[in-house]
């Protein structure tokens, strides 16, 4: 057998992490990254401090300048994979040459989706995914004062942020009742929130839009009119939608590969079609705390996916060890804010006890289940947050120690043994 | 933030209600890791070579010291500096008497020990300036003259085998002096001739710092005189303006009390918008204050709790003065007081407090002394009252019995201890434990190993003598109610019952110390035996500092077992351990027990008590 | 598992903990600070306010030296969101400084890291530190400096060495708090 021909489908942290992985475990295999995006690989995660001028372009790049020549990687960057042909094992770009694989990795993340919302299109209506993005935000941030951002998740609360820091005013509109609604719970929310009155953000908590009306051009002084549930009006020359978003599956769509909510892989990271795997934003995998498949469109499982998958698809089987789904930590101003796993449960069954001194922007609730955390929020203070992770996956007894961890004391130090 | 365990649940919930306040309890989890060498003793910094440690490596320093000169040194140093503190407390209140007038509300115990040291005829103020003049000259006399007191005071038999082991102390400050001579560097290299000078410390301490400041203190405060009182944090009434007092002289007090009570001073704080003044009761001070008040408490508002609740007590904002003089003065106090705007008046420097003004206690003049504390928490009051509302939790008990001295147990007993030791004899009641000292933090939690250990010694028919913050503590956890006979064992309960008295006998402060070891010698005395043999165990729990150790030293000497709930800083000297905790018991009768659970305390302290039974015949 | 990139011949160490020697005297963490100052000193370090990046916590009585394991396939790496975090190659050592990229302060490392070893830089920087393997010395500054052995630094080139590494600090299942279970 010759070289083996890698095809990865991507240039973000699933991606990179399975090139460099491929290489180290296959030193002579052809591996090939195509990216519909032209330039090497960013990091989208910072793509808010870009935003708010604290960093260049430059700053925003995850490896070194001569990665890709370094590990052998060919790159077709600025090509958009259109389709799949199974069969035939091989990529059909925009235009419609094709790239042959032995191996194909789809690592394509995912897009904004833009809520349906009567009259929410036209110019000055960004998502914040790509550096394409945040260029076209800056260009208009550059001619404009306001910025109306929907969704008071992790993205859109660091692209207020950053705006606001940019000396815009920023106005955040959110449905449901407090901040990141998917990760925190009141408590936790208010002492983000709190923390956010240092940065001068406008929060609009418990109202969506019920109907925009674009601005007749692109040019200056072009105003967004939003029309709020609470019948409020928000002028603004831009509006950031971050309510959630949609993996990007196009390419795979003709082949009949299993979809879910995103691609269905399994714990090899395989996709329901031999040698095409999937990993980051666009594959949907198992909860090892809820068993349920989910969605887990964050950096460190999109790194570790990728790692999975190169391992399997360089021939060395090795299983996703099953992070905690839900992992997310934060500092938007001067509080770190962190939540995992089930943090908000409707279950009654479960177990939830907290520690919540608002005074000293300290918050600490753990959620329990048959003895088990299965959930937890930090703020303030997040020093145990890894540990905590780790005893979730393992699906660890802590009843014995859980006043302990609620008191902040806890470090591994008290899971040492003696060899 | 974090909070440690207390045994008195009304305080943690307090401290948690108050999560925006830092005590020492939140302080405690941050110095969670002991370092091992200054557990064991074994790290030196005497000389520029050092520190020097005694490493699983090395085990000599830089100058040749082993383990065990190095844990004798540090050892004899901090037994030398808690006796400086006892003698420190019996010279002033020695000053105190030569300089206050008639009348002493003690005078028949002035008579008593006139004649006992043999003072001559002359009116009481004589006497009182005699006697002072006769506590200061021992204190005074150089190293090589032995004090003459020694002999008066102590229990004879242990008088004679102290002179026996040549332990008799020379002058008492001069051998405090000599113990930091010895211990310096490159000076004595033998541990055992440092642990000898450790026992000639805890004699004076015993002697003089403990029970001449007792004799002091009641010739002028008056003697113990057995009631009820209430304790706890609910003592503090904030229509009054509260003057909280930490330290350990009572008698820099007695013109403040006399004071504070005239009706000018009453006059005074109506003026400010108060009903009148009150002393609250803190640390030792308190407890010194509670045993003299327990009939009448006058401006005395009753003892709020030990050591580690002064912190939370000034977080009630029911405190309007501190007034420092000794220890248990904690650091932590200070940004407390300024975060309650409490003023702090320090009126012996060796308690200064940062933020504390010296008025420094006039001997020659005490009312006018006292006038200028009243004015201090007048003028605190006002300036405070404004500003912060006081937040004082419903905490501790009433009825608690106090003012239980040597004669005034005895008096109760029916002005003999027959009947105490009859009862012993029969075996209602097993044995004597004084449960003494200090609280900490550190072991188990604020008062949980004293409070686990008295559960266990009296549930075995064991009673329990208390003196210092160990009293405050069972106190405060309700252990001296008559009701807490409910906890002890069948026979001890139905003599509590019978008698009306708790399990539990609170005699004050740690100076108090020095009444058990009265009461022991006046029952070995009828027993015409000598210490060593009565059943009886002394424990410190808790014990928290140097005085502590020099009241340990005392216990060796008098020939008692004392439990220690963690070890005072010596197991990494095999030699001075193996000293200590046995082979001493050939030489006084006594030895150091380090258990750290309570149970097994409790356990060894039985076996004790019962073998010494068994010795007596009994 | 193996580090792939791992060089065949190449020493690879790591620091081994010997949790009955040690006695939680910090002196670790003194040397660790001072490694990491402007002045390299103990007492420089504390003026500076330069904290140590191995840490020793009380397990009941028992102390517990935590520092970096640098493992391989680390999550802190896999958790680096700007590609700052990273393992060397050839000597294994996992850290944030050092490479193209610098450390962002975003923290998903310390939430990836299962042995709490990674800290938040004091007085609001946002930088995470952790022990980056003393660089540039033969032998880690905290295991120069424990007076008792209680930190050895080891060669974990044959599968003993790691099977060891993992007994002595790994997350059990069965844990209680009881100190005496810790050994020592």
């Amino acid at each position: 057998m010759g070289k083996k021909r890698y095809v990865i489908i991507g240039n973000g942290a699933a991606a990179i992490r399975a090139a460099e992985t491929l290489r180290a475990l296959d030193e002579s295999g052809c591996i090939t990254m195509v990216s519909r995006e032209q330039g090497p690989a960013y990091s989208r995660c910072m793509l808010p401090a870009f935003l708010a001028g604290e960093k260049n372009e430059d700053d925003l790049r995850i490896r070194a300048g001569d990665f890709y020549e370094k590990h052998g990687i060919k790159t077709l960057f600025g090509s958009r994979a259109v389709d799949v042909d199974a069969g035939r094992r091989c990529v059909v770009l925009e235009g419609g040459s094709r790239v042959d694989y032995d191996s194909l990795l789809i690592a394509t993340g995912s897009s904004t989706a833009f809520p349906a919302i009567k009259g929410l299109e036209g110019p000055g209506l960004f998502g914040l995914r790509d550096l394409s993005d945040a260029r076209k935000i800056l260009d208009v941030a550059g001619r404009g004062r306001r910025a109306v951002i929907l969704g008071a998740g992790l993205v859109g609360l660091e692209a207020a942020v950053a705006l606001a820091r940019r000396g815009m005013e920023v106005t955040v509109v959110e449905k449901m009742p407090h901040l990141l609604p998917r990760q925190l719970d009141p408590a936790a929310a208010e002492i983000l929130r709190r923390d956010l009155d240092g940065v001068g953000l406008r929060m609009i908590m418990g109202t969506g839009v019920q109907e925009a009306a674009a601005p007749e051009s692109s040019g200056a002084g072009a105003v967004w009119d939003l029309l709020l549930d609470n019948g409020e009006h928000l002028r603004a020359e831009m509006v950031i939608a971050a309510t959630g978003i949609r993996p990007n599956v196009d390419p795979v769509l003709g082949t009949g590969m299993r979809i879910n909510r995103g691609i269905t892989v399994d714990g090899r990271m395989r996709t329901s079609i031999p040698e095409i795997y999937a990993a980051g934003d666009v594959a949907e995998t198992r909860d090892v705390i809820t068993g349920v498949r989910m969605l887990t469109p964050t950096w460190l499982h999109a790194s570790l996916q990728g790692m999975i998958a190169a391992w399997n698809m360089a021939g060395r089987p090795r299983l996703y060890p099953e992070p905690v789904g839900i992992q997310n930590v934060v500092q938007l101003h001067r509080v770190p804010v962190l939540a995992l796993g089930v943090s908000n449960p409707q279950d009654a069954s479960c177990e939830v006890i907290a520690i919540h001194r608002p005074a000293e922007n300290l918050y600490r609730k753990l959620v329990l289940k048959d003895g088990a955390l299965v959930g937890a929020i930090l703020a303030g203070d997040i020093r145990m947050a890894g540990i905590l992770a780790a005893l979730m996956r393992r699906k660890a007894d802590v009843s014995g120690f859980k006043d302990l961890i609620l008191s902040g004391d806890f470090h591994c130090g008290y899971l040492a043994r003696t060899g | 933030m974090s909070l440690c365990v207390s045994a008195d649940a009304g305080l943690c919930k307090f401290l948690n209600r108050r999560g925006d306040v830092e005590t020492s309890f939140n302080r405690l989890s941050g110095q969670a890791v002991k370092c091992g060498f200054g557990l064991q003793g074994i790290c030196c910094r005497l000389c520029s070579n050092g520190p020097c440690r005694i490493t699983l490596k090395t085990s000599r320093g830089v100058c040749g010291a082993t383990a065990d000169v190095i844990v004798a040194r540090n050892f004899l140093r901090a037994v030398a500096a808690g006796a400086a503190c006892y003698l420190h407390v019996v010279e002033n209140a020695a000053n105190v008497l030569k300089n206050t007038d008639l009348p002493y509300p003690g005078e028949g115990l002035l008579d008593e020990l006139a004649g006992r040291f043999g003072i001559g005829a002359g009116g009481s103020k004589e006497k009182a300036a005699q006697l002072a003049g006769r506590v200061l000259e021992d204190l005074y006399r150089p190293r090589g003259e032995r004090m003459e007191l020694v002999e008066r005071l102590a229990f004879p038999r242990r008088f004679k085998r102290w002179e026996e082991l040549g332990i008799l102390p020379g002058g008492a400050k001069a051998e405090v002096f000599d113990a930091l001579v010895k211990s310096g560097t490159n000076l004595s290299s033998d541990p055992v001739d440092m642990l000898l000078h450790c026992l000639r410390l805890g004699i004076a301490t015993g002697i003089y710092g403990l029970t001449l400041t007792n004799h002091i203190n009641d010739i002028l405060a008056g003697e113990p005189e057995i009631g009820t009182v209430r304790v706890g944090f609910s003592v503090v009434d904030p229509g009054y303006i509260n003057i909280m007092v930490i330290g350990h002289q009572q008698a820099l007090f007695s013109a403040l009390q006399r004071e504070l009570e005239t009706p000018e001073a009453v006059e005074k704080a109506r003026q400010a918008g108060a009903k009148g003044f009150r002393i609250v009761g803190s640390t030792c001070v308190g407890q010194d204050l509670e045993l003299r008040s327990a009939r009448e408490h006058g401006v005395f508002a009753g003892h709020a709790g030990n050591n580690f609740t002064s912190e939370p007590l000034l977080a009630t904002g029911g405190i309007d003065l501190v007034v420092t003089e000794f220890n248990c003065a904690l650091p932590g106090i200070e940004d407390l007081c300024e975060r309650f705007r409490v003023r702090q008046v320090c009126i012996d420097d060796v308690a200064k407090k940062r933020n504390a003004e010296h008025l420094p206690y006039d001997f020659g003049d005490s009312r006018a002394f006292a006038g200028k504390i009243m004015d201090a928490a007048l003028s605190s009051y006002a300036g405070r009252r404004k500003e912060i509302a006081p937040d004082i939790p419903e905490h501790g008990f009433d009825g608690a019995v106090a003012g239980i001295g040597e004669k005034s147990l005895k008096k109760f007993l029916g002005g003999s201890y027959k009947p105490l030791i009859d009862l012993i004899a029969g075996g209602q009641i097993k044995g004597i434990a004084g449960v003494v000292g200090c609280s900490n933090l550190a072991t188990r939690g604020h008062d949980v190993f004293t409070l686990e250990l008295t559960r266990e010694l009296i549930r075995r028919d064991i009673i329990v003598l208390t003196a210092g913050c160990t009293s405050g503590g069972l106190a405060n956890l309700g252990m001296t109610v008559p009701e807490a006979a409910e906890q002890a064992g069948e026979k001890l309960k139905e003599v509590c019952k019978k008698m009306g008295i708790p399990p539990v006998l609170n005699f004050g402060p740690c100076l108090a110390i020095g009444r058990l070891e009265t009461v022991a010698a006046e029952i070995a005395g009828m027993l015409n035996v000598d210490l060593p043999q009565l059943p009886l165990a002394l424990s410190a729990p808790q014990w928290l500092e140097e005085q502590a150790l020099a009241d340990g030293a005392f216990a060796l000497a008098l020939g008692l077992l004392i439990h220690l709930g963690s070890s005072p800083f010596i197991e990494g000297s095999e030699l001075v351990t193996g000293i200590l905790t046995r082979d001493l018991e050939e030489m006084t009768g006594g030895r150091v027990l380090v258990a750290e659970d309570p149970t097994q305390a409790a356990d060894a302290m039985e076996s004790h008590i019962l073998k010494k039974r068994e010795k007596l015949g009994i | 598992m193996c580090r792939p990139g791992k060089l065949e011949g190449v020493d690879v160490k790591a620091v081994m903990v010997y949790l009955d020697r040690c006695y939680g005297c910090l002196t670790c963490s003194l040397a660790c600070a001072a490694a990491h100052s402007a002045s390299g000193t103990i007492t420089g370090a504390m003026r500076e306010r330069v904290p140590g990046r191995i840490l020793v916590e009380a397990a009941g009585k028992q102390p517990v030296p935590i520092l970096c394991r640098h493992c391989d396939d680390a999550p802190c790496v896999n958790a680096c969101m700007i590609g700052a975090m990273q393992q060397d190659p050839v000597t294994g050592l996992v850290s944030n400084e050092g490479h193209t990229q610098a450390c962002a302060g975003c923290w998903m490392c310390i939430m990836a890291c299962p042995y709490g070893a990674i800290v938040q830089a004091p007085r609001g920087e946002r930088m995470a530190l952790k022990c980056d393997g003393c660089r540039g010395r033969e032998t880690p500054a905290c295991v120069m400096a424990c007076p008792n052995g209680a930190l050895a630094y080891v060669e974990v080139d044959d599968f003993a060495g790691e099977r060891r590494l993992k007994l002595a600090f790994c997350l059990a299942e069965d844990m209680t708090r009881d100190s005496r279970a810790y050994g020592g």
